[in-house]
């Protein structure tokens, strides 16, 4: 028995055919002269390596940062509360201008305004406190008397004002005439602009020169009891020329009393803790004034003294 | 201990060390990098750094063009040290990463034939150096033209098999295709190379 021998298919050719390709590119491959020159540069191996190294190194700044972050959080809250502390004692200190009986005024603003006023009457009472008494009493216009003799100057006292002691007031504050204080109008100007905070003497000059006169009006009057003096225009340029010399934490400050068909009835508070009372005639000055509270009748809102316009500028 | 003695001991102990540093495969060298000791991957680096440089400057490319794609190569590995698993073999996945960074670069790259031009110039000031017969230097250069020629898939098929040493059923997982289109590729690039290379059989 004899084998035939199979016919090739051409799968067998293929292969035969790849085979024979195969050996005669490993032949040439055989001729070529060695490339080991070319490999890569050693700047390229000492990026890679130090690219591998940087990967798998341990981060040690992380605590470095951590300390840098909790540093600058802690001055940065210290520097807020600096701040915040700053301001707010600058805000006690200088009372706001913004005339709150505006109805514009949010409500947020209105529970700090009323914040402000409750701080401004403990102001106000420890200022009636340290003041000395200048009048006996004070009739306001409702029927409440104050009288500075008593130490508690929260209590009021009601008393029956009659009609005829009121006109016998308006009458002596009438008779009152306006010192000639142009000289020391004149003198305060040349004085040096810079007033420490404790000399007070021209408020103090001021002080007395009204009292002087108050007192002189009083003894020519045969009407009994205090009433507010009547503020001359030469008492207001002086107190504004001073009130301009003043430092900003010792401004000149006034509150309405009281308000009738032809006056004014205010305090001005002076920079040593006294009080001035006065009248003022509508026909000579404008008040932008603050509402009146009826739980706070005595103490009431304090105001910057420029907030005091004398009418057609005389 | 004599001075014989020492000089053998100490040969000894070289013999032992490049013996361990040999039996570490690269796999074990791989996951050793993964875990933060870096001279494992300088190892790994000195073993397989010309073989992954060669197979770009054989794709018709620059010196300066392979070495950016090789340092592309490398970082990907490195990059990508925390996800290699031992399953894979370590070439194969090297291998992967080069090819994949390879045809990254030609897709942003339109002038191929300039670059071919120009490593074929380098080539030939390269041989011009060293001192080879004319007939070499003529072949070599003609071999480089002839697989520069090859389209792409039956070019790196071929260089793979053929210049690198991978089996049939590596260039298809590396290459992610399949073992019968690779091999048809690998076919079709040998026929292609003898039938321009016909001439330079010595």
């Amino acid at each position: 028995m004899s084998s035939k021998p199979t016919k090739p298919t051409s799968h067998d050719q293929q292969q035969t055919q790849m085979q024979e390709d195969e050996v005669f590119i490993n032949a040439l491959y055989q001729q070529l002269p060695p490339d080991e020159e070319q490999q890569p540069s050693e700047f390229l191996d000492k990026r890679i390596i130090k690219a591998a190294y940087q990967a798998v190194a341990p981060e040690p700044t992380k605590i470095g940062k951590k300390k840098i972050t909790w540093f600058h959080s802690l001055a940065t809250a210290a520097s807020l509360t600096l701040v915040i502390s700053l301001v707010v004692q600058q805000q006690n200190q200088i009372l706001p201008s913004v005339d709150t009986s505006t109805n514009l005024v949010s409500n947020s603003q209105k529970d700090k305004q009323s914040s402000d006023d409750e701080m401004m009457i403990v102001e106000a009472v420890a200022a009636f406190s340290a003041a000395k008494p200048m009048m006996d009493n004070e009739i306001t216009n409702d029927g409440y008397a104050t009288t500075q003799h008593d130490k508690q100057m929260t209590i009021a006292q009601p008393i029956t004002a009659t009609k005829s002691t009121i006109k016998q007031q308006r009458a002596l504050t009438k008779s009152l005439t306006p010192a000639p204080l142009t000289s020391i109008i004149m003198a305060v100007k040349n004085q040096s602009p810079k007033i420490e905070n404790k000399s007070y003497q021209p408020a103090a000059k001021i002080q007395q020169i009204s009292q002087t006169e108050f007192a002189a009006a009083k003894r020519s009057s045969p009407v009994k009891g205090a009433t507010a003096q009547r503020l001359t225009i030469a008492q207001y340029q002086l107190y504004t020329v001073q009130n301009t010399q003043f430092s900003a934490e010792n401004k000149l400050m006034w509150s309405l009393n009281n308000e009738q068909a032809d006056s004014y009835y205010i305090t001005i508070y002076l920079p040593d803790n006294n009080t001035a009372s006065y009248r003022l005639a509508k026909t000579q000055f404008k008040l932008n004034v603050l509402s009146v509270k009826t739980h706070d009748r005595h103490i009431l809102n304090k105001r910057i003294f420029s907030k005091i316009i004398l009418k057609n500028d005389q | 201990m004599t001075q014989t003695e020492f000089t053998i001991h100490n040969t000894e102990n070289n013999t032992d060390k490049k013996l361990i540093d040999h039996e570490v495969t690269d796999e074990a060298l791989m996951i050793t990098y993964a875990k933060g000791d870096a001279s494992a991957f300088e190892q790994l680096y000195q073993r397989h750094k010309r073989v992954i440089f060669h197979f770009f400057i054989k794709q018709g490319l620059s010196t300066a063009i392979a070495e950016e794609l090789c340092h592309d190569t490398w970082l990907k590995l490195i990059n990508a040290r925390e996800t290699y698993q031992i399953s894979a073999k370590f070439r194969t996945y090297l291998f992967t990463i080069a090819r994949n960074t390879l045809i990254d670069h030609k897709n942003k790259k339109s002038s191929q034939k300039e670059e071919t031009h120009a490593d074929l110039s380098e080539t030939a000031m390269a041989f011009n150096k060293t001192e080879i017969s004319n007939q070499q230097r003529q072949l070599a250069q003609a071999l480089k033209a002839n697989i520069a020629a090859l389209p792409i898939e039956q070019r790196e098929v071929f260089l793979l098999k053929q210049e690198i040493g991978f089996s049939i059923e590596q260039i298809a997982e590396i290459t992610t295709q399949h073992k019968e289109k690779v091999k048809s590729s690998w076919r079709y690039a040998l026929q292609r190379l003898r039938k321009g290379l016909s001439d330079y059989v010595i």
